[in-house]
């Protein structure tokens, strides 16, 4: 399963510099979020990635071998916005673009079998894609995507337009796929999805690198030292000097400043009548560090 | 190059089993066909047949004015005096009135025509004509000769063409009718089929399946998989309609087979013929069997093809810069104008088909599949043909070059307008 390395990608299109530079690793077997705003190099990213377009600079590394241009690599790729043919029947596209990734067609028609089992879908097989609901037509592109069993998917908003159970289905999927072994890549400008799927990620904006690594310890690097403690009291004195942020009912936010503990936090508050129902350290949303990266200026 | 092998597959089959397809196949012979023959219909017959009513008080042309049913002319004979057989034209039951007061031989004179209208050209000749005929033959006979003398004397010139460059007998007329209705289906194939790429093109931009499919194949493969695949679908329909005329031809050559063996006869000895008409036409079918089909249709089969390459790259391009709702009719008339100037052209040159015009416009690329079919009957020197042939190949291997480097861009670009300023800058 391979590890991919984007090494100084540049990339202009007539006036704008979509990609300045770009460099990070989605390391082997992960869900990995490519996250940025719109607009943010995403897209382009990806179709280097996928042999759609050209890098003017850079390499892409794929298992310690160096590419420049054509990636050889079996990949699925999903685009953001769906297409399929309109006018085609559901399995003899499906063939049709399994056929695309090198796959013989007897090959094909095996591996489109487990699928269509999977998501009990045999009675497609001679459907119109027209005919089908938006929901019924993610799911033969998921089908597309990956059923030419590749190493590495590469998922461009998998969820935009799905309904809550479909987006749990293909969300289902793609976990499943993950523990098989796959490298997944997913991106997306929806940072809530990304702190629930991906174990690493890296952030774009304006063809700029922001940051990017695991998501646990990007976390922990931009922790405030924020304690959420919940009381059955809405009055709480701290005799020491730690700043309270706010306050909502029961619920208490704490800063914690340079030199104290949670430790000396929690002392404080066993010292008062109340009684704790929980106390616990709160970490930033992968959105607030992506807010503060990209507007440094804002939240100070 | 398996994988536009796949393309090509699919641009294929998926036109061919079409309804559309096949209902076209079956149709387009029918409806050519009747297009043809109205527009023979057309140009040969007047309006309407005109019906003209004769009071000969001669006695000489009783029965003798013919009708003539090509130019609609229908004939009758009146009786009574002048003015009741007036009376009944100005009722409007006949077009006009031949009056043919009592004359001798000598001096035919004080015929009189009277209509409410102005008589036709046509007309007038015709009755002329006829009366003339009538007269001389009358006057003949009064001179004691017989008319089984007569007839002999009568001779039949027709001026037989060869065409140098073909080293064949040639007959205008074939030549221009076959090379008007050859530039006249290379101008649909190209219009037909090159829009036919460039929806195909477009459907798959504002599918988006174009992105899903690029990351499996080169811009380039996946443009010319395309055209190669729609440009079969065009050479199995007229194959097929090949085959379909082939039948017909056949069924009828079979239905017709005695009255085809007297007309070979009348080619031989048009002296045998029942009427000028049949030696006619036993003249032109014989001119037909002397046409050389197979490098006529040789020559056809390349512009065919050659004329198609050279636009559908052009049109497939226009698709790829083509939006769900931008206006790309400017674009599109790039493309389409020199198209439908070739068959402008090709209108003319039949009537001149050594002319400067046609010389160059021939060989020019843009032109060339619709003008140079449309000459190829008549004889076209060899040189001509080597310019015509080098300058097609070169000019699709640069239209094709020229449209991949559009499609390769315009088919990512999605939800601006495209202008021709940007489509120059890809280039």
């Amino acid at each position: 399963m391979p590890e991919v390395i984007f090494d100084n990608i540049k990339k202009a299109y007539a006036e704008t510099l979509a990609l300045n530079n770009v460099s990070f690793t989605i390391p082997n077997q992960k869900i990995f979020g490519l996250l940025g705003p719109n607009g943010a190099g995403k897209t382009t990213l990806i179709r280097i990635l996928t042999n759609i377009i050209e890098a003017d600079s850079g390499y892409i590394h794929i298992n310690d071998r160096k590419i420049r241009g054509f990636n050889p690599l079996k990949f699925g790729y999903m685009p953001e916005e769906r297409g399929l043919y309109k006018k085609m029947k559901v399995g003899e596209q499906l063939l049709y673009l399994c056929q695309l990734k090198g796959l013989s067609k007897k090959e094909a028609k095996s591996k489109i079998d487990l699928w269509i089992d999977k998501f009990d879908i045999q009675d497609w097989w001679n459907k119109r894609i027209h005919d089908l609901s938006k929901g019924m037509q993610q799911k033969v592109q998921f089908i597309a995507t990956v059923c030419h069993n590749p190493g590495l998917l590469i998922l461009d908003e998998p969820f935009s337009g799905l309904d809550p159970i479909n987006t749990e289905l293909i969300k289902e999927e793609i976990f499943k796929l993950a523990a098989e072994g796959k490298t997944i890549i997913f991106s997306t400008h929806r940072m809530e999805q990304v702190e629930e799927i991906c174990s690493h990620i890296a952030l774009i904006n304006k063809g700029e690198m922001i940051l990017d690594g695991e998501v646990e310890a990007l976390k922990n690097r931009f922790k405030k030292n924020i304690f959420k403690v919940v009381v059955d009291n809405e009055q709480l004195e701290i005799k020491v000097n730690i700043q309270c942020l706010k306050q909502e009912n029961n619920t208490f936010w704490f800063q914690l400043n340079e030199g104290f503990t949670s430790n000396q936090l929690l002392q404080s508050i066993l010292d008062q009548e109340v009684e704790i129902k929980s106390f616990e350290e709160e970490y930033p949303s992968i959105n607030e560090i992506f807010i503060e990266q990209v507007n440094p200026n804002r939240h100070e | 190059m398996n994988r536009i092998w796949l393309i090509i597959q699919r641009e294929y089959i998926t036109r061919v089993r079409k309804w559309s397809f096949i209902v076209t196949t079956l149709l387009a012979p029918l409806a050519m066909a009747a297009l043809f023959s109205s527009q023979i219909y057309l140009i040969s017959y007047s309006v309407d047949d005109q019906r003209i009513l004769v009071l000969d008080e001669s006695g000489l042309f009783r029965n003798k004015i013919q009708n003539d049913s090509g130019g609609g002319i229908k004939v009758f004979y009146g009786s009574g005096d002048l003015s009741t057989n007036e009376k009944l034209m100005e009722n409007g039951a006949y077009d006009g009135l031949l009056y043919i007061p009592k004359m001798n031989l000598d001096q035919p004179k004080g015929i009189q025509f009277f209509s409410e209208n102005l008589i036709g050209l046509k007309t007038k000749s015709h009755l002329e004509s006829q009366m003339e005929n009538e007269i001389r033959r009358l006057r003949i006979l009064e001179s004691g000769l017989t008319s089984e003398f007569l007839s002999q004397l009568q001779p039949d010139i027709k001026i037989e063409q060869s065409g140098i460059a073909s080293g064949k007998s040639g007959d205008t007329v074939i030549a221009t009718i076959a090379g008007y209705i050859m530039a006249f289906i290379v101008y649909m194939v190209l219009f037909i089929y090159g829009t036919m790429v460039m929806r195909s093109v477009s459907e798959e931009k504002t599918n988006r399946i174009v992105e899903v499919v690029l990351s499996s194949i080169k811009p380039i493969h996946l443009m010319l998989g395309k055209i190669i695949g729609v440009g079969l679908v065009g050479l199995t329909q007229f194959i097929l309609w090949g085959v379909f005329i082939s039948i017909t031809y056949g069924i009828l050559g079979f239905i017709f087979a005695e009255q085809l063996m007297e007309l070979q006869q009348y080619s031989i000895q048009p002296g045998l013929a029942p009427s000028n008409e049949a030696a006619e036409l036993a003249v032109t079918m014989q001119n037909l069997q002397s046409v050389n089909w197979l490098s006529l249709i040789s020559g056809f089969l390349f512009y065919f093809l050659g004329g198609y390459f050279f636009y559908a790259a052009l049109f497939a391009a226009i698709g790829s810069a083509m939006g769900e709702d931008s206006d790309t009719q400017s674009m599109m008339f790039i493309v389409t104008a020199p198209i439908v100037l070739a068959i402008f052209i090709s209108m003319t040159i039949v009537s001149a088909p050594n002319s400067n015009l046609a010389i160059w416009s021939s060989i020019i690329p843009f032109f060339s599949p619709i003008v140079m079919t449309a000459r190829l009957p008549f004889g076209v020197p060899t040189w001509q043909i080597i310019c015509s042939v080098i300058a097609l190949v070169a000019g699709f291997i640069f239209t094709t070059w020229l449209a991949a480097r559009i499609y390769r861009v315009g088919i990512l670009i999605r939800g601006k307008k495209i202008t021709l300023r940007e489509i120059w800058r890809w280039i």
